[in-house]
């Protein structure tokens, strides 16, 4: 019905409206997030360590010179050399093959725990700022009793329970991780549901989920992104410090933190057994560490204008 | 002509710490289809209140206790305030237009998206036609290249536009009521007059009826109908457009049409501000609310409970004691 009016009534609006002549340029608010990320040089720096953490997860068969499960007892413990770049381990596997797998093993736990963390914790929030009154009660006294609870402690425990492996250790970091996003989803809520935009989504007969989900959400999302970044590398970290105590990822699976362990009896004759992981673990925490200030900065709207 | 919506004593409190506050008290009104009418008052006097209790958008602490909402013959007041009938009703037959448009669109959603978001959620129209319909709906209300400005953010867009683009959003489904709250107080007084036109001109094309809520008595004397003045919570007079601006009755009125400069003005006439600030509405006295301001209060005034709307021509109410006679135009 309102269909076929249309037309004449455009016709017939159009003589009254005066129609606007000048137009506001456009500008992209793309194009200054990159451009005060790449003026933090440190960040940048980050962006490149993490990227090439991902190429050497992603393409790890292609990059290791050797299979990193394969024993050979006859070559144990070599020192540095051509063949082998960090030498070789207890029972002769190649040092270098098996730190290219553990950052596969690292960036895997340390992504699907964040993001699983996230989720949740995110979800919770929403939730929880959104509603306010009973519901944020009840949520944010569970995560306040989680928050109560060493992370590390916690995560040793769901993994002694749980057993070790790669989706264990995920699921006990991923607990770790609900209570942060969630206090921050849930304050980022609370101030983006007074905006007008929502009082005017009500008004058009929006659901409250889709109010949430379409409307809230997107605009509150931003500063749990640099939460998520900043805590990859607290999570990698947490990750090898669980593997390192044994109960996280266990041989023969090459990780990081449990070569480390493996290496360390081996200290002062062969320390690049630990160093190696050692250090592959520092670039981790240090690019994503650099990665997450850089993209704060261009995303906190308080600096925006003055960099 | 047949009564859209009427609204019948209704109160909106809100319980906050300093109190109960009344916002809303015991307020009557209503509105024909196709009329324009104005509701008129001073910042905090229940003006938006009202509305979104009509839209049944008073969230806690905010409760209407007591009133009926009845549009098209149908007591709002008994369906669920966030059930499927009032979101069926909420954009589709009553719409709303906000005071900020720069807040009042999600700066994350293109104008498109947020146009089509209403088409597709109660004309159940499918993902093309409702872009169609969305250029239509921009190209109408002004805004050139309504295609490629359907991509666009609201920061792409200048206050006006955006403006435009909320009455294209409030628009869209055809409402048979559209509330616009302070529609232009944000606004430029040039930018002010061509959006005033355009929404009288677009709701007289859909053939709704429209809601001027503002404290500019400036902005509805050219466009309303009749004109309901908002004191405290309560609706201190009532009448026409002529009623209200020839022959005001209420102190409050006459103090708003003192402050307004007139045309015909003899040279060098001061403008005469309402002296004094609003009542607190949580410590509201039984008297008339306007007591400490006004001008032509007797005895009676400080003594007796505030009146009730009494008449005091055909159409015309006021809630006054001494009914001092109006200015002459």
């Amino acid at each position: 019905m309102i269909w076929r009016t249309a037309e004449k009534r455009m016709t017939s609006t159009v003589e009254y409206v005066a129609t606007i002549e000048e137009v506001p340029p456009r500008r992209s608010e793309w194009r200054r997030l990159v451009r005060v990320f790449w003026r933090r040089k440190l960040a940048v720096v980050g962006l490149v360590i993490v990227l090439a953490l991902i190429v050497v997860a992603i393409f790890g068969p292609l990059i290791a010179p050797y299979d990193p499960y394969k024993t050979n007892i006859g070559n144990k413990l070599a020192p540095p050399s051509s063949e082998h770049w960090f030498g070789t381990d207890a029972v002769g596997r190649d040092t270098l093959s098996r730190v290219v797998y553990g950052a596969r093993t690292s960036l895997v736990v340390a992504l699907g725990a964040v993001l699983l963390g996230a989720v949740i914790g995110q979800l919770l929030g929403l939730l929880a700022g959104f509603f306010g009154g009973w519901v944020s009660h009840v949520i944010m006294r569970l995560i306040d009793a989680l928050m109560s609870i060493p992370m590390i402690v916690l995560a040793l425990v769901i993994s002694s329970v749980l057993g070790g492996g790669i989706k264990n250790v995920i699921i006990a970091l991923a607990i770790g991780g609900i209570p942060g996003q969630c206090r921050m989803m849930c304050a980022q809520t609370m101030s983006v549901k007074e905006n007008d935009y929502v009082l005017a989504g009500r008004t058009m007969g929006v659901s409250n989920w889709r109010i949430m989900l379409r409307h809230i959400y997107p605009n509150a999302f931003a500063p749990c992104l640099v939460i998520m970044t900043v805590s990859l590398g607290a999570t990698i970290l947490a990750e090898a410090g669980l593997s390192f105590l044994g109960a996280g990822i266990n041989a023969p699976a090459a990780a990081w933190g449990s070569m480390i362990k493996d290496g360390y009896k081996y200290l002062l004759t062969n320390p690049v057994l630990s160093i190696a992981p050692g250090v592959f673990i520092m670039l981790a925490v240090f690019g994503f560490n650099m990665f997450g200030d850089g993209l704060r900065d261009a995303l906190d709207p308080r600096l925006r204008g003055t960099l | 002509m047949a009564i859209l919506l009427e609204v019948r004593n209704l109160r909106t409190q809100f319980l906050t710490d300093d109190g109960l506050i009344k916002a809303v008290d015991d307020v009557s009104y209503h509105i024909d289809e196709k009329e324009i009418i104005g509701v008129v008052g001073e910042s905090g006097c229940g003006k938006s209140v009202t509305q979104l209790s009509v839209m049944r958008l008073i969230t806690p602490p905010g409760k209407i206790t007591s009133g009926q909402i009845i549009f098209e013959g149908d007591d709002l007041m008994k369906y669920e305030a966030n059930g499927p009938e009032m979101r069926s009703i909420r954009g589709a037959k009553i719409a709303m237009i906000f005071q900020e448009p720069m807040t009042s669109l999600n700066p994350v959603l293109t104008i498109g998206r947020q146009l089509t978001e209403t088409l597709e959620l109660h004309l159940k129209m499918g993902k093309s036609a409702a872009n169609r319909r969305a250029a239509e709906l921009l190209d109408m209300v002004g805004i050139p290249c309504a295609d490629t400005r359907l991509g666009d953010y609201p920061h792409q867009f200048s206050g006006g536009m955006r403006q435009r683009a909320m009455i294209a959003m409030a628009l869209s489904c055809n409402p048979r009521l559209v509330i616009a709250d302070e529609p232009t107080t944000a606004l430029d007084v040039t930018t002010q007059a061509q959006l005033l036109e355009l929404m009288k001109a677009l709701v007289e094309e859909f053939h709704s009826a429209l809601v001027i809520v503002t404290h500019n008595l400036g902005v509805v004397a050219r466009y309303a109908q009749r004109i309901y003045i908002m004191y405290a919570g309560r609706i201190v007079e009532s009448g026409t457009c002529k009623d209200i601006f020839r022959s005001p009755r209420h102190p409050y009125t006459m103090g708003l049409l003192n402050c307004v400069p007139r045309i015909d003005d003899r040279e060098g006439r001061e403008l005469e501000a309402i002296k004094g600030l609003p009542p607190n509405l949580g410590r509201l006295p039984g008297q008339c609310a306007f007591l400490p301001r006004c001008e032509h209060a007797v005895d009676r005034c400080r003594v007796e409970p505030w009146p009730e709307l009494q008449a005091v021509a055909d159409g015309h109410h006021t809630r006054c004691f001494v009914n001092p006679p109006g200015m002459t135009g």
